[in-house]
């Protein structure tokens, strides 16, 4: 970080001004994020800014009251089963991608990503209708179906891009010495690629557990998801408990993200 | 006398209209060390990799150990290959490395531990099974690699260009260790290189490719002093290449009697011949030599233990003698006319 200054430690003024601007806008991305901590320490059952005395009050709420930690079981199932199969299958199919050469490969990558050039509600409307004639909207089943929809292409990109740092070399090695092709991938290509799996697997969960728009769609009454009940709530009551459980959330995206960031520095110095 | 260990029977890839090996026959005995030289896109690194399996060829066959092996899988020729890059499994300890081909043989623990003891003491580095891979150094590494290999006795060891990242000593010395471990085990072992110095110290026999086929083989004195073709004579080592036609009972180069007459080459005929610097010398005053051409001393040029002097000896040739290095030779005045000897029986006629 040092190089980034000139040796007398000092700085132009356009770079000044530079830093000065991205330190503003991520100022003005945050702040809402951080309104809401505060807001969650309230002690009466409206929202209240800045609040008025410090208490557990509204943890307490969504602890032990009300059926919010129905929904956030099922948030967590959902979001553990969305991650083992997009993983089952996005590794499965980024190995495949990378490791064979066949006619239509590229359009078969294309294919496979595309979900994340679809615009989510247009995939949420789709899954509502095709679920809905399989009759299996209202089911975890269904849940897990439409997040894996959503989770696959970036598990695919992610696996894609790791496999490229794996040395061939290393795999025709193993494979010259005896080994099957799955033993090659199961002692060989799979443990060197753990770190890129780890990365995949912590943003698919993130991604079902924080997911609103296909849940929405696709999610009935009786087995809503966090968020969802989150988001229905809003329409009923304005409950400050929303903010204790933003709260929540807020920390659990930031805890993933820095165990991200040490996994990928990890792969850097090993 | 030797028995054979692979046979390559007419084979030929082709990548399209590209032609990366055209019909290649050739043998390699048991325990022989046989090195594919050659440059880049010659062919020898796609002539390994049949081998090895990773490349099918379009036609012919190959038999290992007398057994055709053209469409067995490359896991079960039974081979042993070592890379440039290594190829050390980073993810396990140099043990778990050098145990991983007996693991896949199913091979009890007991011996796999008797065995990678063995291995490391016999790279000369007993000590380093719990390390990591990049704990090493290059060298060490590529040492851990081909002990790796030869745990487990493979038919043939395939070395692709294994101390291309290595620097010039720790070359030179490797060379040698891998030569010792050659002679001392007995294993077979194709090795490809575009060092063809490298080829010259190892090599029982060295293959020469060009543009996917087989430009000479023969043992590495042969292919030095008797090159068949001027790419041979221009690929190994410095030479002078001159264009030569015969005579009567002469040929004659740069106007000058080079050497009698080889048989079968009628008068008229034009043709190339090499002469290697070292023999040729720079005469002294009153100096003779069977035969002899007057010149024009370029330049001088000291490359430690030898010294190379560029003779003009005509408008467009320019004739490079070596000798060892002399104390005096830094006084050797450019511009100065010298005659240049040699005897008719340092000059090898080439194929054109």
């Amino acid at each position: 970080m040092a190089s980034s200054r000139t040796p007398a430690g000092r700085r132009s003024a356009p770079s000044r001004a530079a830093g000065f601007l991205a330190w503003a806008v991520y100022g003005f991305l945050v702040l809402p994020s951080l309104i809401i901590v505060p807001m969650s320490f309230g002690d009466k059952d409206e929202f209240q800014f800045p609040p008025q005395s410090l208490s557990l009050y509204l943890y307490e709420k969504y602890f032990f009251e009300s059926n919010w930690m129905d929904a956030t079981f099922e948030s967590l199932k959902v979001a553990v089963a969305t991650t083992v199969l997009s993983l089952l299958l996005g590794v499965g199919a980024a190995y495949g991608l990378a490791r064979s050469d066949f006619r239509g490969r590229k359009f078969l990558t294309l294919f496979l990503l595309s979900p994340m050039f679809v615009p989510v509600i247009v995939i949420a409307l789709g899954l509502y209708l095709y679920l809905g004639s399989a009759h299996l909207t209202g089911t975890t089943l269904a849940l897990v179906v439409g997040h894996t929809v959503l989770t696959l292409p970036f598990v695919i990109v992610t696996v894609l891009a790791g496999i490229r740092h794996v040395d061939r070399n290393l795999e025709v090695a193993a494979t010259v010495m005896g080994a099957s092709r799955w033993t090659v991938l199961r002692r060989v290509t799979l443990p060197l690629l753990r770190p890129t799996i780890l990365v995949a697997a912590l943003f698919s969960f993130l991604t079902s557990f924080d997911e609103v728009v296909v849940s929405y769609f696709i999610a009935h009454v009786q087995q809503q998801t966090l968020p969802v009940k989150m988001y229905s709530s809003i329409h009923w009551e304005i409950s400050p408990v929303l903010a204790a459980i933003s709260a929540l959330l807020t920390a659990l995206s930031l805890v993933t993200c820095l165990a991200v960031a040490a996994v990928q520095r990890d792969r850097q110095h090993g | 006398m030797a028995e054979e260990m692979l046979r390559f029977e007419a084979v030929s890839k082709h990548y399209g209209a590209v032609v990366a090996l055209d019909t290649i026959d050739l043998r390699v005995e048991k325990g022989e060390f046989l090195t594919l030289l050659g440059p880049s896109g010659s062919g020898k690194t796609t002539l390994l990799n049949v081998i090895a399996g990773t490349v099918a060829p379009t036609s012919g066959r190959l038999r290992l150990d007398g057994r055709d092996v053209t469409d067995l899988p490359s896991n079960q020729r039974h081979l042993g290959m070592v890379f440039q890059n290594y190829a050390l499994f980073p993810h396990m300890t140099i043990f778990e490395n050098i145990a991983f081909p007996m693991r896949v043989r199913r091979i009890g623990e007991a011996e796999i531990r008797r065995k990678v003891a063995e291995a490391l003491e016999l790279v000369r580095l007993p000590d380093v099974g719990p390390r990591r891979p990049r704990e090493l150094s290059g060298g060490q590494q590529q040492r851990i690699a081909i002990a790796r290999c030869l745990v487990y006795n493979p038919n043939l060891i395939l070395m692709d260009e294994p101390l291309g990242a290595l620097d010039k000593k720790l070359r030179d010395q490797m060379q040698l260790e891998i030569k010792r471990l050659h002679t001392s085990l007995g294993v077979t072992i194709l090795y490809v290189t575009h060092d063809q110095e490298e080829a010259l110290v190892m090599s029982d026999r060295i293959c020469l490719m060009n543009r996917g086929r087989v430009e000479q083989l023969g043992r590495p004195h042969e292919l030095y002093f008797r090159p068949r073709t001027v790419f041979a004579a221009d690929f190994l080592g410095d030479s002078n290449i001159l264009d030569a036609v015969v005579q009567g009972a002469e040929l004659r180069a740069i106007g000058e009697l080079v050497s009698p007459a080889p048989p079968g080459l009628a008068p008229g005929t034009r043709t190339k011949i090499m002469i290697r610097p070292e023999s040729l010398r720079v005469l002294d005053g009153g100096e003779g030599a069977p035969c002899t051409v007057h010149g024009t001393l370029e330049d001088v040029i000291f490359v430690g233990g030898l010294t190379k002097f560029r003779v003009r000896v005509a408008e467009q040739i320019v004739l490079i003698a070596t000798r060892l290095t002399a104390v005096n030779d830094a006084a050797s005045a450019t511009g100065m006319p010298v005659r240049l000897g040699w005897s008719p029986s340092a000059i090898v006629v080439l194929a054109t």
